[in-house]
């Protein structure tokens, strides 16, 4: 197991990947900026307030006001509604997918070292790279807050944004596995990556439903609500919830597994 | 090396079967390596020799039927078997961000091998030491199938298993490769299978071949036996076979030969007449274009088995003796 891990590991270096996956960081944190510019001006909240609807409960319970509360809320909801899905996706699809893209699976799956010590390694890295970028998007925004120069800093609001982000995180990890079946089943970079993008536009339109609670895709935003976009969305999981998300991760490892052990591993 | 029954067996196929839904792949295939031996698996570009191999390393399950290697029933995480055994499968795939060292250094710690002098042996063996800096993405096809090789022999394995290992390489790589695999045959023991379409290769290092066609083994042959077996020929190119058929049988009296599709008649005895033979077809109005000495190499008892273009079908073995048969 120790090998295969630090195999995993070594099989990162010089990879491009992991940079890439910060620069997406520090896209998001400049249009959270721009945005967080944009409302330092008070007629852009009484403009989107004025919208009707979701956006005017928004901007009556003060959302659309620029200080540290409202911006750091921006970064949960980034990892639970648009970059955390695909980027985390684009990580499994990665390291797993590429065994298959540059053919070393075949070699891997022939060396001494049992099957599913891969697997797991595998989820090993890809759970400190996940909750590595959740720790550094926090960083990234906070960084982003003070060069704004916004109002209310305490280190209050950077905790609850830092448990919150990996609250988040820890949803969207529990349904990766399954994103990795993809990937094994697949024998490549484009059906997990397919399969992310189908569940986030499936998590979407499922975000209003009572039933998002119990799906494990839409769980992310259900946990911390959606604020920025103000639309009603359950309020909380249930302890049935968590359930699920372990179900789900359990299943999906189970599936890598079996895949990986019992299926033909042409390529 | 010993006669091949009495040695001991490296790999064993009983019944192997793979099945894609109606399609057999391979069918029932039963075949022994012994060990030291290399053995050659040859057949045409689809013949089966991929998902054989693919079942043997336990890549692929078998439909039915099972593969020993080293007394060790194959099967996804036969760690023991696989301490064993090395492998290339097809073109070798690496990490490409990762230098040919790197790739080695990566291949000898998930072995478990502890001293990094075993990387320098391949390297030398493999003629890699003017890469071991370079990214293994910029390989050329005929140094990844190098590197390829080298990271399969990196644990000094006792069965090497490679699917055409020559491939994509230059005249001077193959004969490199040949050489480093006779050496670890002959002065290793280790036991080589590969695959391969490449006869002219085959033939210059194989101490056994099994022929395969559309799944099933056709022969299991050990290529002293072949030798024996094929005949020395006496091959004119004329102009009018059913002529020449008739001349050299009518008048010089000779059954044992063969007349070929491309025009050219065999005589597999009486050589020492050839220049009668000559002549009695130039009297009889037959043109002879050529006229040469051979011998019958693995092209043409391959051709043969598996019905191959210019082979006639009476040819193959089954039909019985080729006596005055067109080959």
């Amino acid at each position: 197991m120790i090998r295969a891990l630090r195999a995993e590991f070594f099989k990162l270096k010089r990879a491009r990947m992991p940079l890439w996956t910060v620069l997406v960081l520090c896209g998001y944190a400049v249009i959270n900026s721009v945005f967080g510019v944009a409302l330092t001006d008070p007629k852009v909240g009484q403009r989107l307030g004025a919208s009707g609807g979701a956006f005017s409960r928004a901007a009556a319970a003060g959302m659309y006001q620029a200080n540290w509360t409202n911006f750091m809320r921006f970064n949960p909801q980034g990892i639970a509604g648009s970059w955390g899905l695909l980027v985390f996706g684009l990580v499994v699809a990665y390291v797993f997918g590429r065994e298959y893209s540059e053919g070393t699976a075949k070699n891997m799956l022939t060396l001494p070292i049992r099957r599913e010590w891969f697997v797991v390694a595998k989820m090993v890295v890809i759970a400190l790279w996940v909750f590595g970028l959740a720790v550094l998007s926090v960083a990234l925004q906070a960084l982003c807050a003070r060069l704004l120069d916004l109002p209310g800093f305490s280190w209050a609001i950077i905790r609850e944004c830092l448990t919150q982000s990996l609250e988040v995180t820890l949803l969207v990890f529990l349904t990766l596995p399954v994103v990795a079946w993809f990937a094994v089943l697949g024998r490549g970079y484009l059906p997990p990556m397919g399969f992310t993008i189908t569940m986030m536009l499936v998590g979407t339109g499922m975000a209003m439903s009572e039933y998002a609670r119990w799906f494990p895709w839409n769980m992310p935003v259900v946990v911390i609500g959606a604020s920025w976009l103000p639309i009603p969305t359950v309020s909380g999981l249930v302890p049935g919830s968590w359930a699920v998300a372990v179900a789900t991760f359990v299943a999906g490892l189970g599936l890598v597994i079996w895949q990986v052990d019992r299926a033909d591993n042409a390529q | 090396m010993g006669d091949a029954s009495t040695r001991e067996v490296a790999i064993r196929t009983e019944g192997l079967t793979k099945s894609f839904g109606s399609v057999r792949a391979v069918d029932g295939l039963a075949l022994t390596v012994h060990r030291a031996e290399i053995y050659a698996f040859l057949g045409r570009n689809g013949a089966g020799k991929t998902t054989t191999i693919r079942m043997m390393l336990a890549l692929m399950r078998p439909t039915d039927g099972w593969v020993e290697i080293l007394g060790q029933r194959m099967a996804p995480n036969a760690v023991r078997a696989f301490e064993r055994i090395g492998s290339m499968v097809e073109t070798p795939g690496f990490y490409d961000n990762l230098t040919v060292w790197e790739n080695l250094e990566l291949q000898r710690d998930l072995l478990g091998l502890r001293r990094t002098g075993w990387i320098d042996e391949v390297v030398e063996m493999c003629d890699l030491g003017d890469y071991m800096g370079r990214r293994a993405g910029t390989l050329s096809l005929g140094n990844k199938q190098r590197l390829g090789l080298g990271r399969a022999l990196l644990h000094k394995p006792e069965v090497l298993i490679l699917d055409e290992p020559t491939n994509g390489l230059d005249p001077a790589g193959i004969v490199d490769i040949r050489a480093i695999l006779q050496h670890l045959a002959a002065d290793r023991g280790i036991t080589v299978f590969l695959s391969s379409h490449n006869l002219g290769e085959v033939q210059q290092i194989a101490t056994r071949i099994g022929i395969i066609h559309e799944g099933r083994l056709l022969e299991e042959i050990g290529y002293e036996e072949l030798r024996r077996r094929n005949r020395r020929y006496l091959e004119f190119c004329v102009t009018d076979t059913k002529k020449a058929a008739w001349t050299l049988e009518e008048r010089c009296g000779m059954r044992d030969f063969a007349i070929r599709e491309e025009g050219a008649v065999r005589l597999f005895d009486g050589f020492e007449r050839a220049d009668e033979f000559n002549r009695a077809l130039v009297e009889a109005g037959v043109g002879v274009t050529s006229m040469r000495m051979s011998e019958e190499n693995l092209e043409d008892h391959f051709m043969r088995l598996t019905g191959g273009p210019g082979v006639d079908e009476s040819a193959a073995p089954q039909r019985g003796p080729a006596r005055r048969s067109r080959r």
